[in-house]
């Protein structure tokens, strides 16, 4: 499971979450309100928490379709940096 | 700053059919070709093309549709950001055809209706493009087709071969329309404007005597294709003989890194950029120190912005460019210059500046009598369009004074120092939302419009320097997702609200009538609290 700077960020760019709603890690981010300015937005933060950098072929809607492939690609990022 | 250097003009725009009268907007094209024949006209993502290649496959596929339509009419392009999207709307021009730029990524149920209002009788389409068409076989349209990039299956398949190529591009009359351009419309059907060549003409001459653009420029090509400022872009690049770089969704991590990395020196978008550029923590002082000229259209530019832009681009010119679709792109510019600029703004916001030459502004109260001062802005001149596709939209849109007739903008004025004009707001429910202009009155139609739900009231709340727009609905209390899938069917996803508020009834005002003021100030505190995507959390 992810950890909680992850789950802060995610949750400022899918607005149709309420916050006492949980984040399910199947759910589709882009029926949460997730868009593709969103989407750059959200890995430019993404990018300076976890000090990694998304490719530009993984710059598509499978790596934003849920949060469980998100921080899936994300952790895999992270241990290939350190 | 940069503003009084000088190069040489470019030069008279040759006519693009060979004719001394010919008026078509497509001749700018030539001209560039003429400066650099080698150069790069287009580049999008990892491909480019030359002038030469650009004009070549321009006039094959001109050719082609000219086989197939002989006599000229509206053809769409159906493209997202490919390289064969800028040449599809070349084509278009080059067959003396109307070119009715269409997104691919606009719901299909929209764009089968701008097809179908806009006549278009045939479609140009890059591989995104190409990929919708059976989704419009479905909704009724089936029009021939030139699948450009992509294997897409057409049933009508336009053929395109060398074989076709024309000796030269298609001549334009002045009063020949070049682009359709659509709009938010209040009633839900996007309205069709129509610009002439005549209009592009007075518009791109303009540009021409005023700034001093050269085959030495990189342009940027920020706005979707099917915008009014997509326009400017591509033939204030082409008419110079310069490249023109698209800014693909992926850029905007690092904008100012793109800007430099390609050593742009022209930036055209809308202001929400700005704050974009800045979340992603890319906005440091001398960032972009290519940049020359920088246009910042299609919603309010606020000081702040401004300056940091400015800090980021020290070298460029920052102009705030107004003016509606429907008096051809813009007629109103400012160019910042931060003592003045602030004593002439209100409320934080940049003037929209001086009219362009050669038209005539009024301000009339809201009887339509004319006024000073302060009121609605109407605007009369050569870059008046040729009007909505359907009649209906103009009512009460025009209005004759003095033997002129003039647009009425919808914007309220203050004329200022020195004949500038500064915004004040509007005198409808039209908004801006991240340069893209909306009707409130087409989104409440399509909540309406959701199963369970009575009644709907959207409103834009001005927040973080952008505006965000908010539903407020009576009926069932229905999920946010729900709502937004359903108004996505008809409604571009850039438009699509992101906060939705069950209501049981809306407050009402003295005259009985729902409190729209209310509301809107309602949904500015609540969106003020949330941090979602809202605007600055540096």
């Amino acid at each position: 499971m992810w950890d909680a700077k992850f789950e802060e960020t995610l949750r400022q760019f899918v607005p149709f979450l309420d916050d006492d709603e949980p984040l399910a890690p199947d759910t589709s981010l882009r029926d949460l309100g997730l868009d593709s300015m969103g989407i750059i937005e959200m890995m430019a933060v993404l990018e300076a928490e976890y000090e990694v950098r998304f490719r530009d072929d993984m710059l598509n809607m499978q790596t934003f379709a849920t949060p469980g492939a998100l921080w899936g690609g994300v952790s895999k990022m992270v241990e290939t940096v350190s | 700053m940069t503003m009084l250097d000088t190069v040489a003009y470019p030069g008279p725009v040759a006519p693009a059919g060979g004719d001394p009268d010919d008026f078509g907007i497509h001749a700018r094209f030539g001209r560039g070709l003429a400066i650099s024949p080698n150069g790069t006209a287009i580049r999008a993502g990892t491909r480019t093309i030359s002038y030469t290649e650009a004009h070549r496959q321009a006039l094959q596929y001109a050719g082609s549709i000219r086989r197939v339509l002989p006599r000229p009419a509206p053809v769409a392009v159906l493209a997202g950001r490919s390289v064969e999207a800028y040449l599809g709307i070349l084509s278009c021009l080059y067959a003396g055809a109307t070119a009715v730029p269409l997104l691919a990524d606009f719901p299909a149920a929209r764009t089968a209706e701008m097809i179908r209002v806009a006549g278009v009788r045939a479609l140009i389409a890059d591989a995104e493009g190409a990929a919708l068409l059976p989704q419009l076989r479905e909704l009724g349209v089936d029009l021939p087709v030139l699948v450009a990039a992509g294997d897409a299956e057409a049933t009508r398949p336009i053929v395109t071969d060398p074989a076709h190529r024309l000796e030269r591009p298609c001549r334009s009359d002045p009063q020949d329309i070049a682009y359709v351009l659509f709009t938010s419309g209040s009633t839900g059907t996007p309205k069709g404007v129509r610009l002439s060549h005549a209009n592009l003409r007075h518009y791109f001459d303009l540009m021409d005597r005023r700034y001093d653009f050269s085959a030495t420029d990189v342009f940027s090509q920020a706005a979707n294709l099917n915008w009014d400022s997509a326009v400017s872009d591509l033939w204030c690049a082409w008419g110079v003989g310069a490249p023109l770089v698209s800014v693909l969704p992926a850029h905007y991590r690092d904008l100012p890194g793109f800007v430099a990395e390609h050593r742009v020196t022209v930036w055209f978008s809308a202001p929400s950029t700005i704050g974009l550029a800045r979340r992603t923590g890319k906005l440091t002082p001398g960032a972009m120190p290519t940049l020359r000229w920088t246009y910042f259209g299609g919603e309010a530019l606020r000081f702040t912005d401004t300056a940091d832009w400015q800090a980021a681009a020290p070298h460029s010119a920052v102009v705030n460019v107004y003016g509606p679709t429907e008096i051809t792109i813009t007629t109103h510019r400012h160019t910042w210059s931060p003592a003045v600029s602030t004593a002439l703004g209100v409320n934080g916001v940049v003037p929209l500046g001086e009219l362009h030459e050669g038209h005539v502004q009024l301000l009339i109260a809201p009887g339509g009598t004319p006024v000073s001062g302060e009121g609605e802005l109407c605007i009369a001149g050569p870059q008046l369009s040729a009007g909505y596709l359907d009649p209906r939209h103009g009512a009460d849109r025009y209005l004759e004074h003095d033997g002129r007739t003039f647009y009425r903008t919808g914007d309220l004025v203050r004329e200022v120092a020195g004949g500038e004009l500064v915004y004040l707001g509007r005198v409808d429910s039209q908004v801006q939302v991240h340069g893209l202009r909306v009707e409130l009155g087409e989104l409440d139609h399509a909540v309406r419009d959701c199963p369970g739900v009575e009644d709907a009231v959207t409103v834009g709340a001005a927040v973080g320097g952008t505006t965000e727009l908010l539903v407020f609905y009576t009926g069932e209390r229905l999920v946010p997702a729900e709502l937004a899938r359903h108004v996505g069917r008809t409604v571009p996803w850039q438009m699509v609200p992101k906060h939705y508020r069950h209501v049981t009834e809306f407050p009402l005002n003295t005259n009985k009538k729902i409190d729209r003021l209310r509301l809107t100030a309602e949904a500015t505190t609540q969106l003020s609290r949330t941090t979602v995507r809202t605007g600055d959390r540096s």
